[in-house]
């Protein structure tokens, strides 16, 4: 499983990493690291929940 | 208030209200008010104020606010014919930098400013606020009585800021008198003013520091942004000083507002007082729950720059925009039974701390305080019951949906010898 942070919709509302700080890592500024991250093993649901929190629809998921 | 019959809602002209976010009225019932505009007119002409559009569905809302060049922030002091006139309505007499400007010029202050509020510049203060609440709960907790707003959630915001800013501790009540005067009375009048010109005295004081703080290293934000760069320029002391007041008012009052309506609604549902109490886990989705259903901040303004639609109506460039954010958290296309607060409601996209670029650079601070503010009253008074008849609400919601007071009885307790931090 890979989520996709899209920085030019990002507003560093921090719901993503609140929930899923294993898949979210954030930069200096505290906003999500922008790009495709893979999801290390057993962190699918958190990283669902995180994807599912942010309010400004900045994350896709894919499998 | 409400939609007026009389007006021709037929075809071509907008839906038009008598809205207006200072009154009584509106104090009183902005959720029945928010919930009706938003089934029979979400976006709607209100002829108050010199006229603006009232946005109300959670969908134009963020429409709105993530197109920043359509609906722009800027606030031009120097011409009041120029319709920009920044984000509040009718416009604040002071220049709220970087809050009323638009990218490009916008994004270099705002990058600048986001690693003071990043999630781990607010863990670092987590001990301060953790001894700054136990301090403060120490000094009532053995009488049995304590106000809620005065005692607490005003003094922990306040002193968080200053710590934050880097300003003398003792200092908090000198700054936060006449902000709390500004967003709890209605703009303009004379509470308003004398509270105004209180905080441009405070502003010249703080203009007084920044040159030695250009020289000598020091704690801060203060002395961060005497020393900061922007486009390779230092800042004015005037930037300086409207770069840190606007800080401190986000910082005082919202997070209190917060608290207050929290404390107010647990104690109207004692079992779900009991279930935060005994799943403090629940904290983090209640935190985002009570942020939507009391939105402190209730609504921001935006001015058109071009023709556009918006929920079907026709708007033109020099359109002032009200964004309901207190409305579109009750959106039922967003959110199901909106007007209930369940405190594991999840997903929940609430626009408290509004959407897009402008987002609230504070809230990492807001949910940190609020956390621990109400997690030492659920531990040191839990069965704390409000005076109802002595507590008393902002006079206007305008700005913040606050409470001026809030005094509380609770069983006494013995102090924990907890001193105020330094
Ligand atoms: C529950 C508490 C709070 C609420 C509901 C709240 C709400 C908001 C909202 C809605 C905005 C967006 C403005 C816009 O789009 O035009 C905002 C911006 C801002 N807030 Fe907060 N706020 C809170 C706490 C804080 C705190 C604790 C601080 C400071 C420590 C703060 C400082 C700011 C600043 C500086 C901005 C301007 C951001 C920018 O334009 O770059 N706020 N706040
Ligand atoms: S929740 Fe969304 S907006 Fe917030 S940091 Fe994560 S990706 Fe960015």
């Amino acid at each position: 499983m890979r989520v996709t942070v899209d920085r030019d919709r990002c507003s560093g509302h921090v719901r993503c990493a609140a929930l899923a700080p294993q898949v979210y890592r954030l930069d200096e500024e505290g906003y999500a690291a922008a790009g495709a991250h893979p999801v290390p093993p057993g962190q699918e649901r958190p990283a669902e929940r995180g994807a599912l929190a942010c309010p400004e629809g900045a994350i896709s998921v894919s499998r | 208030m409400s939609v007026d019959p009389s007006v021709d809602t037929g075809a071509g002209a907008p839906p038009s209200i008598e809205f207006d976010h200072y009154s009584p009225q509106y104090r009183d019932n902005w959720q029945q008010i928010a919930d009706e505009n938003l089934a029979r007119c979400p976006v709607a002409r209100s002829g108050t104020y010199g006229g603006f559009w009232l946005v109300s569905d959670y969908a134009s809302v963020s429409r709105v606010i993530r197109d920043d060049a359509t609906f722009t922030s800027t606030h031009n002091m120097d011409d009041p014919s120029d319709p920009r006139q920044g984000i509040v309505i009718p416009p604040n007499p002071m220049l709220q930098v970087p809050m009323e400007f638009d990218p490009p010029l916008y994004n270099v202050y705002r990058r600048m400013l986001n690693p003071y509020f990043s999630p781990p510049a607010a863990r670092a203060l987590e001990p301060f606020v953790r001894q700054a609440v136990d301090a403060l709960l120490d000094k009532v907790c053995a009488t049995g009585r304590m106000d809620l707003v005065l005692d607490l959630g005003n003094p922990v915001p306040a002193l968080a800021t200053m710590k934050l800013v880097g300003l003398p501790l003792d200092d908090w009540e000198r700054f936060a008198e006449p902000m709390h005067g500004i967003v709890s009375h209605p703009a303009g009048g004379p509470e308003y003013l004398r509270c105004m010109n209180a905080l441009q005295e405070l502003g010249n004081a703080l203009g007084a520091l920044v040159p030695g703080l250009r020289e000598r290293e020091a704690d801060g934000l203060l002395s961060g942004l005497a020393k900061a760069t922007v486009n390779d320029q230092p800042l004015s002391d005037g930037e300086v000083v409207l770069i840190a007041l606007l800080v401190m008012q986000g910082g005082v009052d919202t997070t209190t507002a917060l608290l207050a309506n929290t404390l107010w609604w647990l104690e109207e549902h004692p079992e779900q007082r009991q279930r935060l109490i005994e799943e403090p886990a629940l904290l983090e989705h209640a935190t985002e729950e009570f942020l939507r259903i009391f939105t402190p901040v209730p609504a921001l303004a935006r001015t058109v720059t071009e023709d556009v639609v918006v929920g079907g109506q026709q708007m033109c460039a020099g359109d002032r925009v009200l964004m309901s954010f207190s409305a579109a958290n009750r959106d039922p296309e967003v959110f199901d039974d909106p007007a209930e607060a369940r405190l594991d409601r999840f997903p929940n996209p609430h626009a408290s701390f509004g959407l897009g670029i402008h987002r609230c650079i504070g809230s990492n601070f807001a949910r940190s305080w609020f956390q621990i503010m109400l997690r030492g009253v659920l531990d040191r008074m839990p069965d704390y019951a409000i005076d109802r008849d002595a507590t008393r609400r902002n006079e206007s919601i305008g700005i913040i949906n606050g409470f001026f007071n809030m005094p509380a009885t609770f069983t006494p307790s013995e102090p924990r010898g907890v001193p105020m931090p330094e």
